[in-house]
């Protein structure tokens, strides 16, 4: 029974990644991604990931998919969105065929490949669960193990944004959405905002002991933002400008702070002493809840403050 | 043997055959885009299917992929900004190498 479902999903994903790349048009294809994200998630249960399903659910095909909408609308602004359909007879399209085939054949012969001796990751994982200041292993690995892989994640989000600063286009009127005076609409936020905030919270607190985590609480509380300022609550440019510069600055120096601290008593960098770990942890979790949060807001809201430079606040 | 991960470490496989296949065939670069993260997705299935084949669930590989994920959503909108000023620049969604054919 299962594996009936296992089978069905694994059609299901082959199946939506061929037609993100085939559905007419562009806009069908990012609809079929949302969907691929979205049965991912579905598959990360299958394979006992809860913390990558919610992370998947939140941030590969929510937040992802809205950066991606946000692009299609701009673009329908200004270019034709599929100039080229594909072409069967092309050479580029057996290049194409014979490499992808190629890469399928080496994956599944290292695959059936099963190495002699496998590392047991998980059995040295659980034995120094104790000793990580939390008891759920993924926060223990993601913030304690392998803390410096957070450390540079983080950072790659802050270096993400201040690109997208540099290339904000300052010569083109600001592309401002349409804000949305529906009644339902806002009966419907003054119910979703409240318990969204709530799931935020909640996933940072489980964090330590559950599936949950800065990640998961970040991008919800990021969702919470787009969805506000997609109904036409925004914030004016200086305090979104702000609050980006905040969120830049939060997570990654707090991060850090707590990273350099164990210099001063003369350990490496991101030892933890045994008793302080779970509290510094939770120190780090918040501040890369806040920091993700608003920096993955700040990477939907930053094409749309892009001002002529005059009206820049100085 | 777990039949999940084996199951699902296919439908990795899968997902990056058919990645790599659509990035090399499209010029448009949103599909391109698109493409690429497909065969991410893919990478992150294998990363932990192939990890979970004893049956055993291992936490190194799944919060190797929650950060992957993360990073993999700052380099789509790192692209999406390349793509919005190229095309500013340009007028166009395709890149100049892919004309030749």
């Amino acid at each position: 029974m299962s594996v009936l479902l296992d089978l069905l999903l694994l059609s299901s994903l082959w199946v939506f990644a061929l037609l993100t790349l085939t559905a007419l048009p562009l806009f069908r294809g990012v609809v079929f991604f949302i969907l691929l994200g979205l049965m991912l998630a579905l598959v990360w249960i299958r394979l006992d990931a809860p913390d990558i399903a919610l992370a998947e659910a939140a941030i590969g095909a929510g937040i992802t998919g809205v950066l991606l909408l946000d692009t299609l609308g701009h673009l329908h602004h200004r270019a034709d969105q599929e100039s080229s359909p594909i072409r069967l007879k092309s050479s580029r399209f057996w290049v194409a065929l014979i490499s992808s085939l190629s890469l399928a054949g080496l994956l599944l012969w290292a695959l059936l490949d099963t190495p002699a001796t496998p590392t047991m990751l998980a059995e040295q994982v659980a034995r120094a669960l104790p000793n990580s200041g939390v008891d759920h292993p993924i926060t223990a690995v993601l913030l304690n193990f392998r803390s410096y892989d957070t450390l540079l994640e983080i950072g790659v989000l802050v270096v993400a944004i201040l690109v997208g600063l540099t290339l904000a286009d300052k010569d083109s009127a600001q592309l401002s959405l349409p804000k949305l005076p529906n009644p339902l609409l806002q009966a419907c936020l003054a119910l979703l905002v409240p318990l969204m905030l709530m799931v935020s919270s909640y996933l940072l607190w489980a964090g330590s002991k559950q599936p949950g985590g800065a990640f998961q609480a970040g991008a919800v509380l990021a969702a919470t933002g787009i969805l506000l300022h997609l109904s036409g609550f925004r914030l004016t440019l200086r305090t979104s400008e702000r609050l980006m510069r905040a969120g830049l600055l939060l997570g990654f120096s707090v991060f850090l702070l707590v990273a350099a601290s164990a210099l001063i008593d003369g350990q490496p960098l991101l030892t933890y002493p045994d008793h302080l770990a779970g509290i510094l942890i939770l120190i780090i979790e918040l501040a890369l809840t806040l920091s993700i949060g608003l920096i993955l807001l700040s990477l939907f809201t930053l094409p749309h403050f892009a001002l002529p430079e005059q009206e820049r606040p100085k | 043997m777990s039949s999940s991960a084996v199951i699902f470490s296919l439908a990795g496989i899968g997902l990056c055959a058919i990645g790599l296949f659509g990035f090399m065939l499209h010029t448009h670069l949103i599909r391109k885009l698109l493409a690429f993260n497909i065969m991410g997705s893919g990478v992150f299935l294998l990363l932990v299917g192939m990890a979970q084949r004893s049956g055993h669930t291992d936490p190194v590989p799944q919060a190797l992929v929650l950060t992957g994920i993360v990073v993999a959503v700052s380099a789509t909108a790192l692209a999406l900004y390349l793509i919005r000023r190229w095309l500013q620049l340009s007028g166009s969604t395709e890149l100049p190498e892919d004309d030749r054919r």
